[in-house]
């Protein structure tokens, strides 16, 4: 059942124009901080250290390590959804053509540029390397 | 990359941008892909640096928003939904990568070696300052000294530098009096070698004498009526102190004091400072018209 309109229960505001399923809720911080907890014992990829370094570069000072832990753990999601929706664009183009059906298309993938920049577009980032001619 | 050598302060930065590279291969490998080119790691590190720097950036930047110093958890939370982050995922990603490698080791710490162009001690930090925070500049970039030598104080130098200057003033305008004036000359033929200031009689010689100069007039003026409305003129007032004089007698003294009043400043020294230039400051004589 859909929250009442308009109230505040377990932590999710619903605006009265969300009854119809057009809006969804606006988020609250309830499910994060309970993640936080959880971050005590986690350890990301990034160090935190490397991303502590780039916070202070930033002029973040830290006060809790779980923080700088939410935000590495944010930035590594950021960067392999990227990374799966290039594999997605590597594994059309591949199989498009409707090539070799005795084996899968081979598991060797490499990430080129041309996989990338489409997978980027998505995201509003455009990237144009040049050609360089070496 | 390049071969080129780098000093240590490079090499402090290139030695975190390597774990991120480090990162971001294990990511890919992740995700699936067996290799990758090398552009396009470079872009995904530079990507993840700069987000990292950006969520760091807006998050103190809401932080501060709200009159705070210290970011939250919810200041995180509204930099992550403005850039587009969906934040409810985040605990399914968590969980999903698990089993991934932990591969980057932590860093070691190499702090940024002083370059040889360092001039003096640099201010070291307060205690509110953190320490990540960059260092206070060259002390020689904002410590002020002035370049004007201290006047010279020294008492004789001075007396003599104040008897010099009271004798060419006093030349000068002996000079300028005998320019201007009617001269008597001493030799019989050269006229403009010694000019003297042609003196003349009173009718009255010894009125100088009875009477008070002027610096002496405004004094006992100033003193005495400091109430008054209406000043008058100090010229005045000796005409009205020798009413009792007959009237040749007050056109000498009118004469008189105005004779007196040029080189009067000479002779009501006595009283006061002889330095010209440490004389007590003269108010300008204010005339208010009845």
């Amino acid at each position: 059942a859909a929250p009442p309109e308009g109230a505040l229960s377990n932590g999710v505001y619903v605006p009265p124009s969300a009854a119809n399923g057009d809006v969804k809720p606006v988020v609250s911080t309830t499910p994060l901080v309970d993640f936080l907890m959880q971050l005590e014992d986690y350890t990301p990829t990034i160090p935190d250290a490397v991303t502590g370094y780039y916070l202070n570069r930033a002029g973040f000072e830290a006060s809790d390590p779980r923080i700088i832990r939410l935000i590495s753990l944010a930035a590594q999601k950021f960067i392999s959804d990227i990374a799966n929706d290039a594999l997605q664009h590597c594994k059309m183009k591949g199989t498009a053509s409707g090539s070799s059906r005795n084996k899968s298309k081979d598991k060797k993938y490499t990430l080129t540029m041309e996989d990338l920049t489409p997978a980027l577009a998505e995201y509003g980032i455009n990237v144009k390397k040049p050609h360089y001619f070496t | 990359g390049n071969k080129h050598a780098s000093t240590p302060a490079d090499n402090y930065y290139l030695a975190r941008r390597r774990t991120l590279q480090v990162v971001v291969s294990s990511l890919l490998t992740e995700a699936g892909f067996e290799s990758a080119e090398k552009a396009a790691v470079e872009t995904l590190t530079e990507m993840l640096q700069s987000y990292i720097s950006e969520i760091g950036r807006s998050a103190k930047s809401y932080c501060e928003h709200t009159a705070r110093t210290q970011p939250t958890l919810s200041d995180i939370m509204v930099t992550l939904v403005e850039m587009g982050f969906n934040v409810e995922t985040l605990p399914a990603y968590a969980k999903r990568s698990q089993r991934m490698v932990i591969t980057a080791p932590p860093v070691t710490n190499q702090p940024v070696t002083p370059k040889a162009l360092t001039a003096g001690q640099n201010k070291p930090h307060p205690s509110h300052i953190p320490g990540h925070f960059p260092e206070f500049p060259d002390p020689h970039t904002y410590i002020k000294t002035p370049t004007y030598r201290e006047p010279v104080s020294d008492y004789q130098v001075l007396r003599e530098k104040a008897a010099s200057q009271r004798r060419d003033v006093e030349r000068a305008l002996t000079r300028f009096m005998a320019k201007t004036g009617e001269t008597q000359s001493l030799f019989k033929d050269d006229v403009s070698t010694f000019p003297l200031i042609a003196a003349r009689p009173f009718t009255v010689p010894y009125l100088t004498a009875l009477l008070p100069s002027e610096l002496e007039m405004q004094q006992m003026e100033e003193t005495d009526s400091s109430e008054q409305d209406d000043q008058t003129d100090t010229e005045n007032l000796p005409l009205h102190m020798s009413t009792d004089d007959s009237g040749p007698e007050k056109e000498n003294a009118s004469v008189l004091q105005q004779n007196t009043s040029l080189s009067g400043s000479r002779n009501g020294e006595e009283n006061v400072i002889d330095n010209p230039y440490l004389r007590p400051v003269k108010k300008p004589k204010i005339r208010r018209k009845k």
